[in-house]
């Protein structure tokens, strides 16, 4: 399910089924880095919504957590963590981050529960059909994992 | 004939209601087009799409890709769906919509080990006979879609997936 007002009602219709939420990580910065940084956001993004459709009766896609590259790693654990607290407040069961951006890897342990890192492909000329399959492939991994994480519950 | 068999008051009266009658015809036909066009227009579940070739489908549900053009208010885009296709014993089509219909997750086939040959869909245990019934005691409550399909030229088109009467 996605944050859209469709989905919401089914949502709460049935919101006992729901129980995972996956966020995507995004950062924002400029100069130089503002393409890697828009690059990862294309495919965190394309991953997020083909997982979605995939796993749409449980897992709620939220709109990205979005923050600048230069803030700082306290400030962005706080924020996230009372993203995390509400969500938890609201019933979910499984969280998990989804990102392209390395730094999160440091701060795994301080975040508690479940990041999804995955390094960037650069999509931009590649094939349509091939950025699909690649895509599909990925999915078919981060899959295995959420899978996992039900199984265990 | 002679030329008094036509009258000069009859003369007028014949072409201006032909003439009269060529303009109304003109002002009429487009608002009785209007009026019955929803009948002319071509229904948007006539648009099939060629799926595969059958000599690819075989006794074993197998899943197919294939492409249609979506709307969205003015946003059109190209949704790429799937269906699984298999011969029934009978040696007829069937395609089964992949989308499950407890909360529309993707159903996959033959992946729960404790259940084999039959529909599973990994978000909340739901199950299906391979012709598409929903399993009494699983969550979903009704069977899966078919999708509208027919064959030409050894082709399999597939159409609009519809629902069936639940088991």
């Amino acid at each position: 399910m996605k944050w859209r007002s469709g989905d919401i009602t089914v949502y709460q219709q049935s919101k006992e089924f729901v129980d995972t939420v996956v966020i995507p990580l995004q950062p924002l910065s400029f100069g130089i880095s503002m393409k890697t940084s828009a690059g990862m956001a294309d495919y965190s993004l394309l991953i997020a919504e083909e997982t979605e459709r995939q796993l749409h009766g449980r897992l709620f896609l939220m709109p990205a957590f979005t923050y600048l590259k230069h803030d700082s790693e306290e400030a962005l654990i706080s924020r996230l963590l009372s993203w995390v607290k509400e969500l938890k407040e609201e019933g979910f069961r499984h969280i998990f981050f989804l990102t392209s951006d390395a730094e999160w890897k440091k701060s795994e342990q301080k975040l508690g529960e479940n990041l999804l890192w995955m390094p960037v492909i650069p999509m931009e000329t590649m094939d349509p059909s091939y950025k699909e399959e690649i895509i599909k492939e990925q999915v078919k991994q981060l899959f295995q994992i959420i899978l996992h994480k039900w199984q265990e519950s | 004939m002679s030329k008094e068999d036509i009258s000069r008051r009859q003369f007028l009266n014949y072409t201006l209601t032909g003439v009269g009658g060529f303009m109304a015809a003109g002002m009429l036909m487009p608002m009785v087009r209007f009026a019955i066009d929803p009948i002319l227009e071509k229904g948007a579940d006539q648009d099939m799409v060629a799926v595969t070739e059958v000599s690819k489908i075989g006794k074993e549900p197998k899943r197919f890709n294939f492409k249609i053009k979506q709307k969205d208010g003015w946003y059109e885009s190209e949704v790429t769906q799937s269906a699984w296709v298999y011969k029934n014993g009978k040696g007829e089509l069937i395609a089964l919509s992949p989308v499950c219909k407890h909360l529309g997750c993707t159903i996959d086939w033959n992946t729960d080990p404790s259940h084999p040959n039959q529909f599973y869909c990994p978000c909340h245990g739901g199950r299906y006979e391979k012709d598409g019934t929903n399993i009494k005691g699983t969550p979903p409550l009704a069977p899966l879609d078919e999708y509208d399909s027919k064959v030409k030229d050894g082709k399999l088109y597939l159409g609009k997936a519809k629902p069936r009467k639940g088991a």
